[in-house]
């Protein structure tokens, strides 16, 4: 007789007993089956969470700073190009063009001028 | 845990250093913007000037740009034309320039309203004097603030 022979053989003979256990021992057999699929899922899950590390303490630490810092450079930039699209729009339409504030000739011409 | 912790915020602190070191002009975090093909025909019409350069140009300028021209349809006529015929050069300055005429003007605009007047009438005045004047007012005034005035830390 090979192994799966002997399973087989096994299993009808448990099987046949099965129907003369008492029901307090049936009720019991299949609390336990129940607790032992339940405890393998868990560990399932855990193991897709942690064993992956997704969210372990410091990577989620990680993330969560990064992010906030992403989020605070976003929004500070955004603010920070609004400002200057305001500034550039008032300096491309004022009577004073923006070379006249680039040329180094007429600053020192209005301090000459403001001295004499 | 604490030290889980602290070891996540190293991790953190050089994530975010590392990403301020990787440019150094214009704010860090900008969402894409659209190529020139991507733009509507009015802001195309608006933005006109700047079509040649716009494939080239950074994500935060496109987007200054873009916030230029929502405000644009509210110019008086002779405003936009006139905000048209300075795009070209303003976007051809080089940065550092761009950020002292920035402070430069917002400077002028604290003044009076008379002072801003004189500034204004004394610019008509510059423009009609000689080159060689021009020149020796320029020279003059780089010998006096020196190369390292142009050298203003890098932005937009």
């Amino acid at each position: 007789m090979n192994d799966q022979q002997l399973i087989t053989t096994l299993r009808q003979h448990l099987d046949e007993g099965l129907a003369d256990l008492p029901d307090r021992v049936q009720d019991r057999l299949a609390m336990a089956r129940q607790k032992a699929l339940q405890q393998r899922r868990e560990s399932r899950r855990q193991g897709w969470l942690l064993g992956h590390g997704l969210l372990r303490p410091a990577l989620a630490t990680a993330i969560l700073v990064a992010a906030l810092g992403l989020t605070d450079s976003y929004l500070q930039g955004q603010n920070e190009i609004s400002d200057m699209a305001a500034v550039d729009s008032d300096l491309l339409i004022d009577d004073l063009p923006p070379k006249a504030f680039s040329d180094p000739g007429f600053r020192a011409w209005l301090e000459e001028s403001s001295e004499g | 845990m604490v030290r889980r912790i602290l070891r996540g915020l190293i991790l953190a602190i050089l994530l975010a250093s590392s990403s301020a070191w990787s440019t150094t002009q214009g704010p860090k975090v900008v969402p894409p913007q659209p190529g020139w093909s991507q733009l509507t025909q009015e802001q195309r019409r608006i933005l006109a000037p700047l079509a040649d350069s716009w494939g080239n140009m950074e994500n935060y300028r496109r987007q200054k740009w873009l916030d230029i021209a929502k405000r644009y349809p509210r110019l008086k006529p002779e405003e936009q034309a006139r905000m048209q015929r300075r795009m070209q050069e303003w976007h051809a300055m080089p940065p550092e320039d761009r950020v002292r005429v920035r402070q430069q003007y917002q400077e002028f605009k604290r003044l009076p309203p008379e002072k801003r007047d004189e500034v204004k009438a004394k610019w008509e005045t510059y423009k009609q004097l000689p080159e060689e004047e021009k020149l020796r007012l320029k020279q003059k005034s780089e010998a006096k603030s020196g190369p390292s005035d142009r050298n203003i830390r890098a932005n937009p």
